[in-house]
């Protein structure tokens, strides 16, 4: 078994892998192919995500139990999950699932596996908005939640059920059971040595109280996960900072928009984290709309158009493109992106949004410009008022 | 397995929305052509074409009749290219303008066969209705028995593979007696010939 080029990684890095190599090849007569997992592993964490893909499907290959199989498939689902290919992650969560599907699981470490691998699922079909799949997920891993005593997987799976709440309900309609979840989830968090899950806890509640429009208790929460990460754990950060932006952008405070979306975007670009500088724009680009300076404004919405990375969230910037096209009266390139944002994958919008755009879309199909100005006025009207501007 | 789809549209924006609603509320593999000629190129027949009326004829001659199911990508449904089409064999239209869920659900229905066959037959209605009053009475305009037959079918919403199918004729020689309908009711659509047809009382 060859090494592979670890040059780019730390000294203490180079040292583990080194070291688990030499661990494979002392093991490798006796144990044979399973010997390798372990070095696999210790690749993913080491940021070597592809080259330890290629072991875990060497393993499938050589391996002739279906455990072995679906836990090196789940491996692969979640080493693809972390570098946010959620297709091909959602892809091998799919085969481990019924994979383990065909087994009994009657030992507690495969129905540990098993729960894994529908966590993997869970989170490739949250990012490709598949919410009907996510919620039944969700369902089966509340068959499974009561069995499983490993208090960092049972957050993990609490996280999946409060994002399945979260999915299906929209603002403001949040039923008692979505802060439910999210409760339990920040109780057990606190028990964990590591502080980063209870941070990641605090995160998901200030994120379920921000669309439920209770902006200081989800401030609170954004607060204590950004002194709980002490400057680490960029994502989680970047979600604390990104909707402290957005909370104070549904509240209509420029200032504070400002400065918190400068400070996501100057952290986001540092850390690579590039799925934040997007939404970063789009926020500067509402801070310019408030302030009327529109040629700012549209280069900061087009920015976030050209730039973001997810399905979710598309109106953070298209309204705000939207009112600059209006202005400008290029209102074709504004029809199309109120056919885009009614999609039925994405986020609903309350009724009388979703109507005021409906009637765009039926205006600028019928190239109807009076009509289409008109209606793309009142559908960002309703926007503004609903909170969704 | 994955089921393909293909847009033809000649506007490349449009054909690039479409294909992004589908993509992201199907598990289809869309493929966006510029034009027949890409079509001509591609490897293999796809499930279900998107395209817009003006090249529906244009594609169906191409495809030689052999053709997978085709959805109409309409601003104007109610168009005489769009009734055209879907007499002419066209599965049933989008109207765009009702936002990507039609889109969505009339490409589903295409693709599992539970498409509203009726939709030829719901325009012409509605175009009877609302054609103009006080035309003049309308006589026999010297159709034959067979020409009759046709434009009986015609009336009744069957397209012209279907009537040459029952009628134990060919695809071609149905379009050639067609055509002398047109003809002979001095007509330039199948819609207004099923108009004709039916102030006739065939």
């Amino acid at each position: 078994m060859d090494l592979p080029d670890i040059h780019h990684l730390s000294p203490g890095d180079q040292q583990l892998v080194i070291q688990s190599q030499q661990n494979v090849l002392l093991e490798q007569d006796i144990k044979g192919f399973i010997a390798i997992e372990p070095f696999a592993d210790v690749l993913d964490k080491v940021g070597m995500h592809q080259e330890a893909r290629d072991y875990f499907q060497k393993i499938i290959l050589s391996a002739t139990d279906i455990l072995t199989q679906a836990r090196c498939w789940r491996k692969i689902a979640v080493s693809l999950v972390s570098q946010r290919d959620f297709i091909n992650g959602g892809i091998a969560a799919g085969k481990a699932i019924s994979l383990f599907q065909k087994l009994l699981l009657q030992t507690k470490s495969e129905r540990e596996e098993y729960v894994k691998a529908l966590h993997a699922s869970a989170h490739s079909y949250y990012f490709q908005l598949k919410f009907e799949k996510l919620e039944t997920i969700a369902k089966e891993i509340k068959k499974y939640l009561p069995d499983i005593t490993d208090i960092e997987l049972r957050c993990n799976l609490l996280h999946v059920i409060s994002l399945s709440v979260y999915s299906k309900y929209r603002w403001y309609q949040f039923p008692e059971e979505a802060f439910n979840h999210l409760e339990l989830l920040l109780q057990l968090t606190e028990k964990l040595e590591d502080k980063f899950n209870h941070a990641y806890a605090h995160c998901m509640m200030g994120h379920q109280y921000l669309y439920n429009e209770e902006f200081a208790l989800s401030r609170e929460h954004f607060s204590k996960a950004i002194h709980l990460l002490e400057g680490k754990h960029f994502g989680q950060l970047l979600i604390a900072y990104n909707y402290t932006a957005v909370s104070f952008r549904m509240q209509n405070n420029i200032a504070m928009t400002e400065q918190w979306a400068n400070r996501t975007l100057e952290k986001a670009k540092l850390t690579s984290n590039i799925s934040y500088v997007p939404y970063s724009y789009a926020n500067l680009a509402w801070v310019y709309i408030k302030r009327e300076n529109w040629l700012y404004a549209e280069n900061y919405a087009r920015k976030a158009a050209d730039n973001w990375t997810t399905l979710s969230m598309i109106y953070s910037y298209a309204f705000p493109l939207m009112a600059c096209l209006l202005r400008k009266d290029e209102l074709a390139e504004a029809g199309e992106l109120a056919f885009k944002i009614i999609h039925p994958r994405l986020k609903k919008f309350p009724s009388d949004l979703t109507q005021k755009l409906k009637t765009v879309v039926r205006a600028w199909i019928a190239s109807d410009k009076v009509e289409l100005r008109n209606a793309l006025r009142e559908a960002i009207d309703e926007a503004k008022i609903s909170g969704y501007f | 397995m994955e089921k393909t789809i293909y847009i033809l549209h000649q506007k490349s924006s449009l054909a690039e929305l479409l294909a992004w609603t589908l993509r992201l509320g199907t598990d289809l593999n869309v493929i966006c052509l510029g034009g027949s000629q890409e079509l001509k190129q591609a490897e293999t027949l796809p499930d279900l074409i998107l395209v817009q009326p003006e090249l529906y004829e244009k594609i169906h001659a191409f495809m030689n009749g052999i053709t997978p199911p085709i959805l109409l990508i309409a601003s104007h449904p109610d168009d005489e290219q769009v009734i055209d089409a879907l007499y002419a064999g066209a599965a049933d239209v989008v109207d765009l303008g009702k936002g990507p869920e039609e889109l969505l659900e009339k490409a589903n229905q295409t693709l599992t066969n539970t498409a509203d066959n009726n939709a030829l037959i719901r325009k012409l209605i509605h175009k009877n209705k609302t054609a103009r009053q006080g035309e003049k009475d309308e006589t026999e305009y010297g159709l034959t028995v067979k020409e009759k037959e046709i434009l009986k079918q015609m009336r009744d919403g069957n397209h012209l593979k279907l009537i040459a199918q029952t009628s134990d004729t060919s695809y071609e020689t149905v379009r050639t007696h067609v055509k002398r309908i047109y003809k002979k009711l001095g007509v330039m659509s199948a819609s207004e010939a099923v108009i004709k047809a039916m102030k006739m009382e065939l």
